[in-house]
Parts: structure tokens; C-alpha cells; sequence
């Protein structure tokens, strides 16, 4: 069970790490618009190429 | 936009390559003939995006899955041009090394390839750095190089050439700031919480695993190390409201989740110094977490709904034509935010009045639909006052303002929407008042604890006991149960297309038993098509394309159909003198030497009768479906029309609603009176013109004109068109009331089980501290589980 004395602190550790990770992109306003970049995302390729998919309007 | 014509659209539909609207006048590109399109801006518009290499877009549109773009604005080389004065900048521009920057608010945007194409905005046009635009609320937000040739104008004559029609938005550096700030504070606070109750559960079920006891004093410590932030920084919005009811003098929820907190937590660390085991640390920082979170969902929710407000200039049009002055009339293009007293506007046939003023030069008609609820134009005279958001039809006027912005009539209406908003569900108020006495009982009920225990066993048996009932009893499973499903339906609301005003709107669509439809722009597409055409003699030219020529310039709907008729048939442009529009009346001018003019319905040629006219509103094509749905419903289904008998008859057998309930030739006055007659009714209608009748309704439906306007009269306003979405919403209502009732009974139940627990004694503080947070986990689930019904709406 004395493992446990190393895996707490690292535990920890990591907990805080995230935290800080939390507040910095909260306060770098990352979280400010929650709708736009999940579309960004699919544009990033160029999409000439592929053949737009079928039966879709 | 265009409409659709009768007589060919049921053979063959070819669809606009860009905006997929029916493309009836046959244009084809230049580059591609299998291209077809509506309009000859479409096709700009699909050459333009050709021209820069820009066609992706296409394929993008077509990914998305997404159909209906808004076809664009034909645009003069005026236009927006006081985006570029310098006074103009000073209040919505932002400088910032050498760059500007400006927000739109954009109409139209759909999808991901609108988000492309207006991020492709800097390859567009030369000077543009950076466009942002931001989905959710859609606003743009262009940066562009300080220099002589950078213009806004310009970006905005692009954007509307791209078939989004921009808003220019006051720059507000404050309070734009301030609740950013706010919001990331919120998040922060949830966000801790969320992580220091999760870490706090780890050691809390170590010990309830049986942790020996070495260990079990290393986690307890680390507990309190990790609700330390939980509760003093994250839970800080709850102390706040808290002291803020008591100096108010009013019993909030916040204070005994404030007063269970804080004694919890001092409880709990004085068990841990003292070696006891039992803390409430995982109980009290997943409650603040909870909580948080759900308010944090209710406000996200609310405010969605709400950002319609901040557009509530719309109205005023895109900018007016100031003159300097009587005697130099130079003409200048301002945006109607600078409009000020005694300015002399220049108002032409279709625009809006900006401001409430005096008719200086000009008669004309204007459609006063705004506030009377009538669409017939009223006269307007020299001298006469006229009413800010009112529309100038016939004849170009000169005006002097005498009031502006929240001092005319319709920001004053604005300005007690705005009030409206924060009413609150009647079943909230009733929810506060059972509350309100539960937390009262509550308190005699721990007094009465703390005094029996520490009477009969000990003081600090006592305090235990006492603590224990208020942290099992604090409401939080009662405080969750209707905010969160009121804020879930609106959101399922919104993701169907419709913009609920408030709460209270979801409750009383629960209560309606009569509903009635307006006709036009509701069961019918609302515009007039030419339906037929009854030569009765010959005339000397053709008649197609003398009818095109009489009706090309004028903006009566009748002419509009008329010309889009001929315009797809490819009739021709002859040459016109003396022409002159009655309004009321009809058209006339000279062609070769004949005068010719179309009275009502009829055509002349020399005063000579040479044919009839017909003309069609078509039905929409859901609306028979949608009124069948409805009907199974349960609702009681009624037509209600200012139109014709005839007319009424024949739609409503259309769309299947029995004779008897047709109510047809009502004035707006007894719309209302039918309306108010009918015990729980829902009236669906156009925005502006059955305003009143929609305000007295039980509950007023908007499925046409603008969104503030429209909300002003109506509770909801569907984004949509047609009544597709009427059915779901009245099941929406219904349900949300079913599973807040549920909810509620749950959370009462589940208190009153738990008093009588504690006060029996079977309920220890452990057992208390399990079950709190899963109450308010089964509300939650309740909640998002909802009914069957909702979640096929959801998806």
C-alpha cells in the first residue's frame, strides 16, 4: 500500500496540471464562442477532390 | 422570395444553382450552361464565386446537406456608404494599430459553407485582413486596413452580394467586456468545481471503501485541501445571493444551500481535526457543482433567446437619405442611429420611417400595419404625423423628425418587451412559494431537532442531527426541477426552429384548447401568383408584353406577380410615357400611342375593357399535413381571415378545416374580440399584420415578418415558415409540464421521505450525504430523458 504515498502526489499533480490548463484557456477565452470552431474543423482540408456525397439536396 | 407560379411549377421544377429557390425566368450561367438560375443576382453570385476560384462553395453546400440560400440583394452603388463617414467610425468602429475592425450582424447565416465563404472575405476584397464570424450569435467581425481606398462599404456591398444582408453593430467596449468577463468567471467557478468535487470523491469513497486509518486521515486532509476552492471561490455566487435575500428580507433558496455549506464545511473539518471520519466534503462540493452547472445551462439557454433583443432597430431599414437643409438639398447617406431632431429625411416608395415625424412635401400611402394590425395602406397627407416603423409605399416624401429612437412610439412598445421578458411561468411562482415554506418548515424542523437531541443525548449530537436534516432537505432537487426543464424545452424549441419568449409561454401552451390560423403568409405561401388570364378583345400589341411594361416599376404585390410572370416568359420591355400608380386603384400609362391600364383586376386598352386577371395565393404544401396532425391532436382547428368568404372557403377545404369554423371579412378589431372569446386560444398569424390579435391570444404564434417585431405581439416566433412546427411545439408544452410535474413530485417526496428519516434516526450523515447528490442527479436525468416525444424532437 505504500504506493500509494507516490501515486497521490502524482495524482495531484496531474489534477493541478489540469486545472491550471482550465483557467488558462478560460482566461485566453477559448470557451467564448462554443458553436463556430466545430465546423471549422471539417474545413481545414481542401475538398475539391472528393466527390460530394450522393443523395443529398 | 420568388415566387412560384401555379400553372408551371407542377410539371417541372428546376431548382436555382445557388439558392435553390424554383429558377423560373430560365437564366443560365455564362461559363456553365447546365447551370441554371432564379435571378441575374444569383448567377453573379455563382460567376463571382467561380471567377476567384471560390466554387468549392458548391460542393461544401451540398456536403452540409443544407438547402435554401438566401438569394442576393440587388444593390445600387449608394448603398452603404455611411459606413464609411467618420463620425460613423467613432461609434461602431474599433482602431487598433493602423487596422479597423467592425461588427456586422449578419442575416442568413446557415452552415458551414456560409461560415467558409465569409471567412474567405480578406481573398474577396483586397483590403480585408481578417473576417471572424462567430455562428451562434451571427455576427461577423471584419478587420480591415486603415488606408484611403479601404472601405466598410465596400465589405458590406460584398456580403450582401454574397446573399447576406449585414447589420452594422454599435461598438459597446464595456459591457461587452463585462460579461465576457463574467461569463469566463462562471465557467471558471464550474470548472474548479467540477474538478475539486471529482478529486474530493476519490478519497471520500476510499474511506467509505475502509481506508485504514493512517490513510483515511491523509485523505481527509486532502479533501478539505481541494473543497477549500469549491467552497469559498466557486459557491461564491450563492453566499452573494444569499446576503442579498436577507438584506431584501426575502427567504431565497441560496441561503440554506449558503447556511448548509458553510456549517458543513466547518462541521466537517472540526470531525476531521478531531479524528472522526464522517465529512460531507464529496456531498457539499458535488452539490455547488450541480448547481453551477445548471445555472450555467439556464443562462447559456436564456440568452440565446434573448440576443434577438439587441437587434431591435431592424426595423428602421439598412439607412436613410438626409437632406442638409430645405435650401441645399445635397443629399447624404446616414445610418438611422443618426438621425436626430428636426432632420430632413428623404423617404422613398418601400423604405421605412426611421423616426417619428411631420410630412413636409408629398403625399403618399403607408402601411401602418405595425400598429393597427391592418395591411390596407392608409392615406398620408401633408402635415400628417407618422409613426416611426412604418412603411412608405407609393410616392417618395420628404419628412421633418420630431422624435427618435426610445422616445417614438415603437421604442417605447420595445422598451416594455424588453420588460416582458422576465415574467416568469406561473407554476415558477408557485414553485418559489413551496419553497419559500419548505425552507421556513425546514428551519423550525432543525430548531426543533437541534433542541430535542441536544436535550436528550448531547450538544454535539445535536448539532450532527441538525446538520444532517439541512443538508439532506436543502431544495436542490427542487430548485433544479423547473428551471431545468423549462431551459431544456426551449433549447429543443429553438433547434426546431422556434424562438420561445419565455417560461411562461411553455405552460400556457400546455393549456391550449382552440387554435386559429390566419391565412395569408400562414396556410399559404402568402404571396399572389398569376392564376389566369381572360382575353375579352384584341389588342395592339401584345398583351404579355404590354402588361410587363405597365407593372415593371411598380411594387403592388399584384404587379410584382404580374411581372414575374411575364419576366419568365420572356415578354418584352416596351417603351412607356405618362405612366402613373393610384394606389388603391392600379397603373396606367402610354404605349404607342394607346393608353393602356390595369383597374383592379381588369385591363384597358383606350378605355376599352380587353381582359380579366386572376390571382392566386397558393396553399403551402405542409399545410394540410401539419392542420391533420394538429387535429389528432385533440385541438379544435379554426380559420380566422380579413379575406373574402370565397376565398376562405376554398383555402380551407384546402387545407381541411371544416366550414363552420371558418370566420372570414374580420376587421382586426373583431379578430381580437373572437380571440378573446375563446377561453385558452392560440392564435398563429403574420408578425405585423395580425399584431394585436396575436398579443391577445393565449398564446400568439409569428410565423412571418421580423423577429423583434414580431415578438413584441407574439410569445413565440417561428423561424420557419408555415405550421410545420406547430404541432411540435404544442406537444413540447405539454410534455415540458409533464416532466416538470414529475420532477417536482420526485423532489417533494423525496424530502419528505428524508425528514421523517432523520427525525426516526435511520438516516445517518452518511447515508444523508449519499442520497443528496443523487436526488439531484434524478432530476437531472428526469429531466434530460424527458419523454419519448421530446427526444424525437430533439433529434
Amino acid at each position: 500500500m505504500e504506493i500509494i504515498l507516490v501515486l497521490l502526489p502524482i495524482s495531484i499533480l496531474l489534477g493541478l496540471f489540469f486545472i491550471g490548463g482550465f483557467v488558462w484557456m478560460t482566461k485566453k477565452g477559448q470557451y467564448d464562442d462554443l458553436e463556430t470552431p466545430k465546423f471549422k474543423m471539417l474545413l481545414e482540408d481542401k475538398i475539391k477532390n472528393i466527390a460530394p456525397k450522393e443523395n443529398q439536396k | 422570395m420568388h415566387a412560384q407560379h401555379s400553372s408551371i411549377t407542377k410539371q417541372e421544377v428546376v431548382l436555382c444553382s445557388h439558392c435553390d429557390e424554383p429558377a423560373l425566368a430560365g437564366i443560365t450561367s455564362r461559363i456553365d450552361s447546365s447551370k441554371v438560375f432564379c435571378c441575374a443576382g444569383c448567377r453573379t453570385v455563382y460567376e463571382v464565386l467561380n471567377d476567384i476560384g471560390l466554387d468549392e462553395y458548391y460542393q461544401i453546400k451540398e456536403r452540409a446537406g443544407v438547402i435554401k440560400r438566401r438569394a442576393p440583394v440587388q444593390l445600387s452603388e449608394q448603398k452603404y456608404l455611411f459606413l464609411d463617414h467618420d463620425s460613423f467610425h467613432e461609434e461602431y468602429a474599433y482602431k487598433k494599430n493602423q487596422t479597423l475592425s467592425m461588427d456586422f450582424y449578419l442575416e442568413g447565416i446557415h452552415c458551414l459553407a456560409c461560415l467558409w465563404l465569409i471567412e474567405k472575405l480578406p481573398e474577396l476584397v483586397e483590403f480585408v485582413i481578417n473576417a471572424k464570424l462567430d455562428m451562434e450569435k451571427s455576427i461577423v467581425s471584419v478587420t480591415i486596413l486603415e488606408q484611403k481606398d479601404a472601405k466598410f462599404s465596400t465589405v458590406a456591398r460584398e456580403l450582401s452580394q454574397l446573399g447576406y444582408k449585414p447589420h452594422p453593430l454599435q461598438k459597446n467596449q464595456s459591457t461587452i467586456e463585462l460579461k465576457q468577463s463574467e461569463e469566463r468567471s462562471y465557467l471558471l467557478k464550474t470548472g474548479i468545481a467540477a474538478a475539486g468535487a471529482s478529486n474530493v470523491m476519490i478519497y471520500a469513497v476510499s474511506n467509505y471503501a475502509g481506508a485504514s486509518d493512517s490513510y483515511a486521515s491523509i485523505f481527509n486532509m486532502l479533501s478539505i485541501a481541494f473543497a477549500i476552492p469549491v467552497l469559498s471561490y466557486s459557491a461564491l455566487p450563492f453566499y452573494q445571493n444569499a446576503i442579498r435575500s436577507l438584506r431584501n428580507r426575502v427567504v431565497s433558496i441560496d441561503l440554506p444551500i449558503s447556511i448548509a455549506l458553510i456549517a458543513g464545511a466547518f462541521y466537517g473539518a472540526w470531525n476531521v481535526l478531531n479524528g472522526v471520519h464522517e465529512n460531507y466534503f464529496d456531498s457539499l462540493t458535488t452539490l455547488v457543482f450541480l448547481l453551477l452547472l445548471s445555472r450555467y445551462f439556464l443562462k447559456k439557454i436564456q440568452e440565446k433567446a434573448l440576443s434577438s433583443r439587441d437587434f431591435s432597430y431592424f426595423y428602421l431599414g439598412d439607412s436613410v437619405r438626409r437632406i442638409e437643409s430645405l435650401k441645399n438639398r445635397k443629399v447624404q447617406e446616414i445610418h438611422p442611429n443618426f438621425v436626430s431632431k428636426n432632420d430632413y429625411l428623404l423617404i422613398a416608395p418601400g423604405d421605412f420611417i426611421p423616426a417619428d415625424s411631420i410630412v413636409i412635401e408629398g403625399e403618399s400611402y403607408i402601411n401602418n400595419s405595425l400598429f393597427s394590425g391592418e395591411s390596407r395602406p392608409t392615406k398620408l397627407e401633408l402635415g400628417q404625423f407618422v409613426f416611426a416603423g412604418t412603411q412608405n409605399i407609393s410616392n417618395e416624401i420628404l419628412i421633418q423628425v420630431k422624435k427618435t429612437r426610445e422616445e417614438t412610439r415603437v421604442g417605447q412598445i420595445l422598451k416594455s418587451v424588453e420588460d416582458g421578458w422576465k415574467t416568469k411561468a406561473p407554476i415558477v411562482l408557485y414553485v418559489d412559494k413551496i419553497a419559500r415554506f419548505f425552507m421556513f418548515t425546514i428551519f423550525v424542523l432543525v430548531a426543533i431537532l437541534f433542541a430535542k437531541e441536544a436535550y436528550t443525548e448531547s450538544l454535539s449530537s445535536g448539532f450532527e442531527a441538525a446538520l444532517t436534516l439541512l443538508i439532506v432537505t436543502c431544495p436542490c432537487a427542487l430548485a433544479l426541477a423547473t428551471p431545468l426543464a423549462f431551459t431544456r424545452s426551449l433549447e429543443i424549441a429553438a433547434s426546431a426552429g422556434a424562438i420561445i419568449k419565455n417560461d411562461s409561454v411553455l405552460q400556457k401552451l400546455s393549456e391550449v384548447q382552440n387554435i386559429f390560423f390566419d391565412k395569408t403568409g400562414t396556410l399559404t405561401v402568402g404571396q399572389l401568383a398569376l392564376k389566369r388570364i381572360d382575353t375579352c378583345s384584341d389588342s395592339s400589341h401584345s398583351l404579355a408584353d404590354v402588361l410587363l411594361s405597365l407593372t415593371r416599376s411598380s411594387t403592388h404585390p399584384k404587379s410584382r406577380a404580374i411581372t414575374q410572370y411575364f419576366e419568365s416568359r420572356f415578354a418584352k420591355i416596351l417603351n412607356r410615357s405618362n405612366y402613373l400608380e393610384t394606389p388603391g386603384k392600379g397603373v396606367s400609362a402610354d404605349i404607342f400611342g394607346s393608353t393602356y391600364s390595369i383597374d383592379r383586376d381588369r385591363v384597358f386598352e383606350n378605355d376599352k375593357m380587353i381582359a380579366t386577371l386572376s390571382f392566386e395565393d397558393q396553399v403551402r404544401t405542409d399545410s394540410y399535413q401539419s392542420i391533420k396532425s394538429i387535429k389528432d391532436g385533440g385541438y379544435h382547428i379554426s380559420l380566422l381571415s380579413g379575406d373574402h368568404s370565397q376565398v376562405c372557403k376554398e383555402i380551407a377545404l384546402q387545407v381541411g378545416i371544416e366550414k363552420e369554423h371558418i370566420y372570414s371579412e374580420v376587421s382586426p378589431e373583431s379578430k381580437n374580440a373572437i380571440i378573446r372569446n375563446q377561453h385558452k386560444s392560440m392564435m398563429v398569424g403574420d408578425g405585423a399584420n395580425d399584431a394585436i390579435a396575436l398579443s391577445q391570444a393565449h398564446v400568439g404564434v409569428a410565423v412571418l415578418g421580423a423577429m423583434d417585431i414580431s415578438l413584441k405581439a407574439a410569445d413565440i416566433y417561428m423561424s420557419e415558415p408555415g405550421i410545420a412546427r406547430i404541432g411540435d411545439i404544442l406537444t413540447l408544452g405539454k410534455e415540458t409540464m409533464y416532466v416538470i410535474k414529475r420532477n417536482l413530485a420526485f423532489s417533494l417526496i423525496y424530502n419528505l421521505a428524508t425528514i421523517i428519516g432523520v427525525f426516526a434516526g435511520i438516516i445517518t450523515p452518511l447515508i444523508g450525504a449519499i442520497i443528496m447528490p443523487i436526488s439531484s442527479l434524478t432530476v437531472l436525468a428526469s429531466t434530460y430523458i424527458g419523454t419519448k416525444k421530446m427526444r424525437s424532437l430533439w433529434r
